[in-house]
């Protein structure tokens, strides 16, 4: 009896496990990168992502240029972006960009409404690039990694 | 996605200083500190863009009633590593200069002034001509920032401190210079130097009561005309920085020199002037908390480097060699678009004061400002 309870329970924490565990990752500000299909780029380095956010990088390495899609910073997703992979606080980079705004050396990326908004440029766009919440229905855009 | 970008500032706020008069009238306290602007940039192709920004403002003692061209830029890049931009172009001087008039981009209300002057910026903001700049890979140890440019400057009136004298024009020869920042692996870190050189003629007009004296003490003939050229050839600036912003701080660096070689069309009257000023900074800011930042740095003028006491006869007072200034600053962001600053300087010496709007400077000063400013 108590091994069938114990049997039981497992069986329970294994059914909830799953769902614990992607609560916890794909919850809150856990984001990923998408491009459009059409793009062979299966993974960058946080450097090129970077520089392509930074507006520094104007090209994919097949030639392409890159049109990257920023998220309104409302969305928490893009707080840990700036932190992680520009490696700016947040108001490190609207320092940054009023600093290229204003002296007329560089504008940001276009800011999408929304994720959904942001997927939907990206699946129209064959040099688009941009990060969604994990969350987020990635349907006709591609999925790529971050070495 | 609108490829047109329509942004834009606003900024009012207001200074005293407990003695000498610096920016404006400040030893009456003023709230001269105004300006606005709204820049539109176009990008019809992936790679070209067009952008310009006009502004107004009442600082001090500049003002202007109608807007004009701050910068207005054609810019094509090619490459990551190269891009090319013609027009009205900010400078490239040091960590700052492109970025010294943008109060939203910063904690403090005046940079550091040894390397920043506010009386020098319409002279150092900008050049009309051509730069190329771009980034250049460097693999495991980073990369280098460059940007090279050739142009004239449009140097103002004010620039030149006359007494006796009328300044009917300037005529920059030509400007140049260049920047390069090494950014290596560590996030946040750069190290760089820049130079730029001039050479600029100011041509002066003697008053009648001076050009009398000159022709009676027999220094100039019966029928001169009073006129001459002062010419600066050349000018020449340079610049070593360093940056490193980590977590909410930021630390930066600058030790610049100011050469100047002048030389008139009437040495017997004006003597040939050779100066070497020495321009230093360290700065520290830090996020306290998200709408909270602190900054603090102090700042260093030597007006000659061979003489930074100031014991020769060229300073009126021996404390008009230099200048060392402690300035706190606290910056308070309402929202994304708004912000509010306090700053006071603890200030030592008078080397970046105007001569002839302080007849009688006091040694020990301090100068206290507040602004608030929106951008969108």
């Amino acid at each position: 009896m108590v091994r069938a309870k114990i049997i039981a329970g497992l069986l329970l924490l294994a059914t909830i496990w799953p769902g614990l565990a992607s609560s916890t990752v794909a919850s809150d500000d856990t984001f990923k990168i998408v491009v459009h299909p059409a793009n062979p780029v299966t993974e960058v380095s946080r450097e090129f992502l970077r520089d392509a956010f930074l507006r520094k990088a104007i090209n994919w390495e097949h030639g392409a240029p890159i049109r990257p899609i920023d998220l309104a910073p409302e969305n928490s997703v893009r707080d840990r972006f700036t932190r992680e992979i520009l490696g700016k606080t947040p108001s490190q980079l609207r320092s940054y960009w009023a600093q290229r705004i204003f002296s007329g050396t560089a504008v940001p990326p276009t800011q999408a409404e929304s994720p959904a908004a942001a997927v939907g440029y990206v699946a129209q766009n064959t040099g688009a690039v941009t990060y969604v919440p994990s969350t987020t229905d990635v349907r006709g855009v591609k999925v790529i990694e971050v070495e | 996605m609108n490829k047109i970008q329509i942004h834009g500032f606003a900024s009012e706020g207001g200074f005293v200083s407990t003695a000498n008069d610096y920016i404006g009238a400040s030893s009456r306290g003023s709230l001269k500190l105004f300006e606005a602007g709204v820049n539109v940039s176009v990008e019809p192709l992936d790679r070209l863009r067009f952008a310009l920004q006009l502004t107004g403002r009442n600082v001090g003692t500049v003002s202007e009633a109608v807007p004009r061209l701050d910068w207005a830029v054609i810019e094509y890049r090619f490459h990551a590593a190269i891009g090319a931009r013609a027009g009205l172009i900010k400078i490239p001087l040091g960590l700052y200069n492109e970025y010294v008039d943008i109060d939203s981009a910063r904690t403090a209300i005046l940079m550091p002034q040894s390397v920043y002057p506010i009386r020098n910026r319409d002279a150092l903001i900008s050049h009309t001509g051509f730069a190329i700049y771009g980034t250049l890979p460097l693999a495991a140890v980073g990369e280098l920032d460059y940007q090279v440019w050739l142009g004239t400057l449009t140097i103002p009136r004010s620039a030149l401190e006359l007494t006796g004298a009328t300044l009917d024009s300037v005529d920059t020869k030509y400007a140049v210079g260049g920047q390069l920042f090494w950014r290596p692996g560590l996030d946040g870190l750069r190290l760089g130097g820049s130079v730029m050189q001039a050479s600029i003629d100011f041509n002066v007009t003697l008053g009648s009561s001076t050009l009398s004296q000159l022709i009676a003490a027999g220094k100039l003939a019966a029928n001169d005309t009073g006129r001459l050229v002062v010419s600066q050839k050349p000018t020449t600036f340079w610049v070593g920085s360093a940056e490193y912003m980590v977590g909410d701080w930021t630390f930066a660096v600058e030790y610049s020199r100011w050469l100047k070689h002048e030389v008139t069309s009437l040495p017997a009257i004006v003597a040939t002037v050779d100066e070497d000023a020495e321009r230093m900074y360290a700065m520290v800011t830090y996020r306290v908390a998200p709408p909270f930042e602190l900054g603090t740095y102090y700042s260093l003028t030597y007006a000659d480097v061979n003489d930074r006491n100031g014991r020769g006869p060229k300073f009126g007072e021996r404390f008009q060699a230099f200048q060392r200034d402690l300035a706190l600053s606290l910056r308070f962001d309402v929202n994304n678009h708004w912000l509010w600053k306090l700053e006071g300087h603890f200030i030592d010496g008078t080397a970046e004061l105007q001569v002839t709007a302080n007849p009688n400077p006091k040694r020990y000063w301090g100068l206290f400002l507040f602004r608030t400013t929106v951008s969108f």
